[in-house]
């Protein structure tokens, strides 16, 4: 029974994650000591960028004592959620380009990966982990958090916590599904979607800081579910503190929809993807020639 | 001597849908996503009874248009700092043409041109069936703004002539300072918000610096909003000054450039 436990295929899969994500850590933290001055410009850099993100809304919140049905402090609250996907989504995805799988696609660096005696999955999940030179903004995110948290003066429970985190976990799927369903144009156009990723992402690092709730709810609606930018921050955001607007969100308490939604994308991302790796199998990249790669 | 810079200029017009038209039109479209929503939160502030400090709601969505549709003039980013980063850069050396001439007419060719072509004008002309005013606020103003684009722009490339030079001295961390550029520059310069609904006063400050000289000086001037004979003498100072720094620090990075390749 035992030795039945440890030959399973999904608890070898496990170990070698874990595995991987111990060798990342290890390679990351090794560039922090090797070459100091560059990693800690690349935190700075992040954390520079964190508060960027974030000033412009909150400013406005400031200047009119809120925006879109929330006041000052759930502004804030909103943007250290925000700031806090966006950590997550760089702590797992920035490293790599596996949060920027076009790139992986477009320049033929699959081949490099399909070779390796690791499903992809878990390269893709692992590649990109760096918790000592991508922690940065998710630091930001927590340390804000916590500051909104006790602007709010909320009534903070495990079980809030807990629909926190998963809220968390949800939209930085929602963000990297959507990246990844519209990366899969790289496989049958390499070169003119080898950048495509970025632009996706690009949709969420600028929109997903506003809040829709004063916004007709049509755009709500698009915004939640067609363009998920909503999703990403201001949603997910509204639900933990109870300030769903009027309109068919209205009475949602739990991030139910924020994690059917994230699941409906990452079904259909890991679907795209495997079509793309089919089409790509037949048909390889472009990118090797006779005379080399590249 | 024009025709070098007329032929550069032409050349990267005609290269930048080369093989990359899914990017660039999903770029312009995000653009305009963005703009979109910008218009519905101000137009919820305004709905809520918000008080911009004097402007007109009209006013904010007609400076919000032309920031976007004028953000490639507004938020200048010429090849330099990639060109050192990707190593390209030595390319430029070969050429007929001095090294900033050629930054200056490539950024005209490859993102003025079809910005505005395929992005700008489209969405200048349909502004109207958005409720937006694209028109100056007279003529005079209209005329005014001309002159403080120029000087914008103009301010934009010795900016980032200064922050190309200050790439070289940080070798492989080039990438991360234009993170930093990219991240503060909305914000500073007026492109995002109008600096007279910032909180604080801080429209105030920020007017004084250079970025504030880029975006808010000509935007306001556009809308009728802002003392155009003061922000244009603003702009004047801050172009003489930071071009002749950016032409002496250009000068002198030079010898200390190092570029691996990226």
């Amino acid at each position: 029974m035992a030795a039945n436990f440890k030959d399973n295929k999904h608890v070898q899969n496990m170990k070698t994650l874990f595995r991987l994500l111990g060798t990342y850590s290890k390679m990351d933290l090794m560039w922090f000591l090797r070459d100091t001055r560059y990693c800690l410009l690349q935190i700075t850099a992040d954390t520079i960028c964190a508060a960027a993100a974030v000033s412009g809304v909150f400013l406005l919140s400031v200047q009119f004592g809120g925006i879109g049905g929330m006041n000052q402090n759930e502004i804030l609250f909103m943007l250290s959620y925000a700031t806090m996907v966006d950590g997550v989504f760089a702590l797992f995805f920035t490293s790599s380009n596996t949060g920027s799988v076009s790139r992986i696609i477009g320049r033929g660096q699959l081949d490099h990966a399909v070779i390796q005696p690791v499903p992809l999955w878990i390269q893709l999940i692992t590649g990109g982990f760096s918790p000592v030179s991508g922690s940065s903004m998710l630091v930001c995110g927590i340390a804000l958090s916590v500051f909104s948290i006790q602007c709010l003066r909320l009534n903070v429970s495990a079980l809030w916590v807990a629909g926190y985190l998963f809220s968390v976990i949800c939209s930085t799927t929602i963000i990297v599904s959507f990246t990844y369903i519209v990366s899969c144009m790289a496989f049958y156009a390499p070169a003119a979607a080898e950048e495509i990723s970025e632009v996706a992402r690009d949709i969420f690092t600028s929109l997903k800081s506003y809040p829709l709730g004063g916004t007709p709810l049509l755009w709500q609606t698009v915004f939640c579910t067609v363009i998920p930018v909503g999703l990403a921050a201001w949603f997910p955001s509204s639900i933990l503190l109870s300030k769903m607007p009027d309109g068919i969100f209205a009475g949602a308490k739990f991030p139910e929809l924020t994690a059917a939604l994230a699941a409906i994308l990452l079904l259909a991302a890991i679907l795209l993807f495997k079509k793309g790796m089919n089409y790509y199998a037949k048909n390889g990249s472009p990118r090797y020639s006779g005379f080399g790669h590249r | 001597m024009i025709k070098k810079y007329c032929a550069t200029a032409y050349m990267c017009a005609i290269q930048a849908f080369d093989g990359n038209f899914l990017c660039v039109a999903a770029e312009y479209a995000v653009r305009f996503l963005r703009l979109f929503i910008l218009l519905l939160v101000w137009r919820s502030l305004s709905a809520g009874g918000a008080d911009f400090n004097g402007m007109m709601l009209a006013q904010i969505l007609t400076y919000m248009m032309m920031s976007s549709v004028l953000h490639q003039q507004l938020d200048i980013i010429t090849p330099a700092t990639s060109a050192l980063w990707e190593g390209s850069i030595i390319g430029r050396y070969t050429r007929p043409i001095p090294v900033i001439g050629s930054f200056i007419v490539e950024t005209i060719g490859r993102w003025w041109i079809p910005v505005f072509l395929f992005y700008a004008l489209p969405v200048w002309l349909i502004s109207p069936l958005m409720g937006i005013n694209p028109l100056p606020v007279n003529s005079a103003s209209g005329l005014l703004f001309t002159l403080s684009l120029v000087l914008s722009a103009s301010l934009g490339f010795a900016l980032d002539i200064l922050f190309a030079a200050f790439a070289m001295n940080l070798k492989n961390g080039c990438w991360a300072a234009m993170m930093i550029r990219e991240a503060v520059f909305s914000l500073f310069s007026g492109a995002l918000i109008p600096f007279e609904v910032l909180p604080w006063k801080l429209g105030r400050i920020f007017e004084l610096l250079p970025f504030g000289s880029i975006a808010n000086a000509p935007l306001t001037i556009y809308i009728g909003t802002g003392n155009s004979v003061r922000l244009i003498a603003l702009q004047i100072f801050w172009n003489i000054v930071l071009w002749v720094a950016a032409a002496l620090i250009f000068r002198k990075s030079e010898e200390r450039m190092i570029s691996f390749g990226g």
